[in-house]
């Protein structure tokens, strides 16, 4: 048995039966929902808070989220494909850009020599980068889970 | 609880009908993956999905899922 399949069954052995860890599963979605965002608070708040010569470092709590969902990709495409691409919610696209709007007034508070061509550039910035990032999230979800597909095809083909 | 080591008779019926795994996925609504984990006995269907195989393949729940399947040890 697996390490990943002796921490499932260490999981579902907290509840008492099988509806129970189906909800047991899907509140972890739920709570996976809230990570995002409250990490995405985290970093705004922390680009006010870090000078500006070490700025990244509110980017840094990021990198748990993506290296846990790397693991967990890793591990759900051995048995199907990985899941499509979540679009955004109205509600959604207003909450990201008001923390991004935080973030960036962080940037630029801890900035000395900030002036409004430096605004202009973190609003410019932001926004670029926000939409390449979301884009090329985009395509490459939809080319990994074709490539997925005819992976496991391959694989568990037995006809 | 666990849905691992589950076994049952989908492939067994499934090549008796002469149907592939695609076919056969198509019939009740699923992913051809889906119907190979439920082959190799990786995923337990909900009761709608198991119903669904049972009708396509024209047998019972307990002929393919029960405890004492056809040619199965009890």
């Amino acid at each position: 048995m697996s390490f990943t399949d002796t921490l499932l069954d260490r999981m579902e052995s907290t509840v008492d039966d099988e509806y129970q860890a189906t909800v047991l599963h899907r509140s972890s979605s739920i709570s996976w929902y809230a990570v995002v965002y409250l990490t995405m608070a985290l970093s705004a708040a922390l680009a006010w808070l870090v000078p500006t010569d070490r700025s990244w470092i509110a980017l840094l709590p990021f990198a748990p989220i993506l290296i846990a969902s790397l693991i967990g990709l890793s591990w759900m495409k051995r048995q199907v494909p990985r899941p499509r691409y979540m679009r955004f919610t109205p509600a959604e696209w207003g909450l990201i850009f008001l923390i991004l709007c935080i973030m960036l007034g962080g940037m630029y508070y801890n900035d000395p020599d900030a002036n409004l061509a430096t605004a202009t550039g973190f609003v410019v910035g932001g926004i670029i980068g926000g939409v390449v990032a979301m884009v090329s999230t985009k395509l490459s979800t939809k080319h990994g889970r074709k490539r997925d597909e005819d992976r496991l095809d391959g694989e568990l083909a037995d006809d | 609880m666990s849905e691992r080591d589950t076994t049952n008779m989908v492939r067994k019926y499934r090549r008796w009908h002469e149907m592939s795994q695609a076919e056969l996925a198509e019939r009740v609504g699923v992913t051809r993956q889906t119907i190979a984990n439920i082959e190799r006995g990786n995923y337990s269907p909900s009761v709608h999905l198991a119903l669904g195989i049972c009708r396509a393949l024209d047998k019972t729940v307990e002929q393919i899922f029960g405890d004492e399947q056809e040619g199965q040890p009890s």
